[in-house]
């Protein structure tokens, strides 16, 4: 490690970081409140048009940016992520992905989640609490292709693992992308083992690239560690300054 | 003046009914003698029934619902696509709409990207 910053750079695989510390409890029920709004807004549930081709399950886009020069601690994650659409077929997949950019043409610290229909692309969700993630670093580049070939392999339902499927996120940072896919129970290691190698067969990687299995609670206890040092390191800063 | 009006109607029309109800009766006709003794009672119909049971009919509530869950249409297996399949949708005329609700973003683009554009 050559230098502090290292080690904080390390997690920025493809989630959120909850770096920034619990929102104000004012700012909790304002989320809940956006919640709310948002499902009145959409109580009517997705389905396939008449003559389209269904989906085995239906999916949300959702986008995410750490707004640069805010200080980390009055945003959370949940208020910077944004539901772009629901679909639940082949046809309405498309109408959202063309008017939508291509990932390797975000700028900044940005994030693209596909996730099933009802899973929030967050640890705490149920759905992924006992979860873990497959995670692919990628040069600059290759984010585009690699996250198409990624999703269309999920809603084709070619991962051949049942339920265990959560989501997918691709990560565009700053001199690397990653792209990586989130499953229902880490401990289940046929699963893990299945996800890994449809991976490497529908990404077509060279067989050098490393694909690394991160479970959900370990992310978080890293976060914890990271927060702290964080805190420490801004604390060493604020003491060198006077 | 309005109650024994009314109570006149109420007699009128329970006149009416009482006259409908006393139509002549039409005489029973029965098959059997109802002076003839049952020959069998309750104890020996249970024994008759018991007699005629076949064992394969005697099906119990699982062996039923075992029964009846093969009879149902065996569950739609999982809607699989190929990515080629998924690709040669991209740019027929239903995927080219704009959705319905398309959020104002910077990433959402107003207009669909041209078909050359849409995947690498």
């Amino acid at each position: 490690m050559n230098n502090k910053f290292d080690a904080l750079k390390d997690d920025d695989s493809g989630d959120h970081d909850q770096d920034q510390g619990s929102p104000k409890d004012s700012e909790k029920e304002k989320i809940e409140d956006e919640d709310k709004d948002q499902n009145s807004t959409r109580k009517k549930m997705v389905v396939p048009g008449a003559g389209e081709h269904p989906l085995q399950y239906n999916y949300t886009f959702w986008y995410s940016r750490r707004t640069p020069g805010r200080p980390a601690s009055t945003q959370s994650y949940e208020q910077n992520i944004k539901q772009i659409g629901s679909f639940a077929s082949v046809e309405q997949f498309w109408r959202f992905y063309s008017h939508m950019i291509r990932p390797g043409d975000l700028t900044g610290h940005s994030d693209f989640h596909l996730f099933k229909e009802g899973i929030k692309p967050m640890w705490e969700d149920d759905a992924n609490k006992m979860g873990g993630k497959w995670i692919i670093r990628l040069r600059k580049g290759l984010a585009s292709r690699c996250w198409e070939n990624l999703i269309l392999a999920m809603l084709g339902e070619q991962f051949m693992v049942g339920e265990e499927i959560c989501g997918a996120v691709v990560s565009v940072r700053f001199q690397e992308d990653i792209i990586s896919i989130w499953n229902k129970t880490a401990s289940d290691q046929a699963t893990t083992a299945r996800i890994r190698d449809t991976l490497r067969r529908v990404l077509n990687l060279p067989p050098n690239t490393i694909m690394e299995y991160k479970t959900h609670t370990d992310s978080i206890k890293y976060v914890q560690c990271v927060t702290f040092r964080r805190s420490f390191l801004a604390e060493i800063d604020y003491a060198n300054q006077k | 003046m309005c109650r024994l009006r009314s109570t006149v109607r109420m007699e009128v029309s329970r006149r009416r009914s009482l006259q409908k109800h006393l139509e002549p009766a039409r005489p029973l006709r029965r098959i059997v003698h109802i002076d003839s003794e049952p020959k069998i009672d309750a104890a020996t119909c249970a024994q008759a029934l018991e007699d005629h049971w076949i064992p394969q009919t005697n099906i119990g509530v699982e062996q039923f619902f075992k029964i009846f869950s093969l009879q149902k249409p065996k569950k739609v297996g999982r809607l699989c696509y190929t990515r080629e399949f998924l690709v040669g949708l991209a740019t027929c005329p239903q995927a080219m709409k704009k959705p319905e609700f398309l959020p104002e973003h910077p990433v959402v683009l107003t207009r669909a990207r041209e078909p050359g554009d849409l995947i690498m």
